[in-house]
């Protein structure tokens, strides 16, 4: 019943959207939605009497219908078609399926992957090109990189070792399971321990999308400001590990390394945070060893 | 704007759950959106009608239920909402803390007729 007329529509919690319907016993009304806060809805039901009496009235509260239909109000309400299935299902959750399929596959294989995730420009790209000349000869290293467009980072990451494939998303803002599904097969060969999985430079997209990772890594170069993790917090608190990049420009800015650090640790209090410049190879040491651990099967 | 993936996700899923029902249209989605799953409430209502177009969920109401990020705190042990994006106990200023609600956006459920 509708929680106002007892006009037998169905109430349910929220209220959404306006909507009307009449009946055919004497008075026709109109509700409609006309703010929604914090503080709940204004819910205005507006009573036109067909015998000349016009009510009016304003009161808070929530509830949600939707359907028009007549009926007399001395019959029992008629029996409502509209059902409810029950479903408490992530709106992602074919993707998580397949990523957990990727995750799966990976750790059958003795495969740690990592999801490198950052804002463009944040030096992505120069850490992965030494990253990889770091671990050749001690562990076998894949990339899978992500851009909108152009393979220029599969070959600056090719001749390193590692067998690299590049996905371009056009359009798309992120990687998602099903691309990293397909090109597991071709870029994970025999003897390949880790794979970096290179997403789309993005701090807000790719934090949604799980691809089977074991572990995501957030980078933050120390150009960008110390706020960035307070101002996209959903992937610095998604990521366990957090790598603050071009710390060899520290002398030449105002930027804070502390305060980074903190605003790190705000929205992640138990981040994992290496320091590190790939350029002069400063703090890369216990980077690289992070990545050796990982491929050992460590956290 | 990755809301219009995810309404492509949510409308492909709810197509299914209609097939399999026998429903040809849905009428209302009850959806919960956490305060930190990374989705805007704005842009994926914008997203939505457009992905579900000429499906069972083209007239569809979507009502959101937003869930604020709650954090367990392992020093005190009590639950509390900080400010976001703080994750911080409320209570005992711990930062030993998890966040046990406000991560999801999923669907509850569905009226069909």
């Amino acid at each position: 019943m509708c929680e106002d007329c007892g006009c037998g529509e169905g109430n349910a919690r929220a209220y959404f959207e306006a909507h009307e319907h009449s009946h055919d016993h004497g008075h026709d009304h109109v509700h409609t939605r006309v703010a929604a806060d914090a503080g709940g809805e204004i819910h205005i039901h507006v009573h036109i009497d067909t015998g000349g009496g016009r009510g009016e009235h304003a009161h808070a509260h929530a509830h949600a219908h939707e359907h028009a239909h007549a009926h007399a109000h001395d019959e029992p309400s008629e029996a409502r078609r509209a059902r409810t299935s029950v479903m408490e299902t992530g709106v992602l959750a074919k993707n998580d399926a397949i990523a957990a399929r990727n995750r799966e596959w990976l750790a059958a294989r003795g495969v740690a992957a990592v999801n490198l995730i950052s804002s463009p420009g944040s030096g992505k790209t120069l850490l992965l090109e030494r990253t990889l000349d770091a671990l050749r000869g001690r562990v076998q290293a894949a990339v899978i990189a992500g851009d909108q467009h152009t393979d220029i980072d599969a070959r600056r990451l090719a001749g390193k070792g590692a067998p690299v494939v590049q996905i371009e998303t056009r359009a798309s803002c992120h990687l998602d399971a099903q691309q990293v599904s397909e090109r597991l097969g071709s870029v994970v060969t025999a003897g390949v321990r880790l794979l970096f999985i290179e997403n789309v430079g993005n701090l807000v997209c790719p934090a949604a999308f799980d691809l089977g990772e074991r572990s995501k890594v957030a980078l933050l170069s120390v150009t960008e400001g110390e706020d960035k993790p307070l101002k996209y917090p959903v992937l610095f608190n998604g990521a366990p590990v957090c790598v603050i990049t071009k710390v060899d420009l520290l002398p030449h800015l105002e930027t804070d390394i502390e305060e980074c650090r903190r605003s790190v640790r705000a929205v992640r209090p138990d981040a994992r945070i290496f320091e590190v410049s790939a350029r002069t190879g400063e703090g890369m040491g216990a980077w690289i060893e992070y990545l050796v651990g990982l491929a050992d099967g460590g956290a | 704007m990755h809301e219009l993936s995810l309404a492509e996700a949510l409308v492909g899923q709810l197509a299914e759950v209609a097939a399999r029902e026998g429903a040809t249209r849905i009428v209302r989605i009850d959806l919960e959106l956490g305060a930190m799953s990374g989705v805007e409430r704005e842009p994926f209502e914008f997203a939505f009608p457009i992905v579900a177009r000429g499906t069972p969920a083209q007239d569809a109401i979507l009502a959101f239920d937003e869930v604020p990020v709650t954090v367990r705190c392992g020093a005190c042990g009590r639950e509390s909402s900080p400010e976001f994006p703080m994750i911080v106990c409320v209570h005992c200023a711990s930062t030993a803390v998890d966040v046990v609600r406000g991560r999801d956006f999923k669907v509850r459920s569905m009226e069909v007729d």
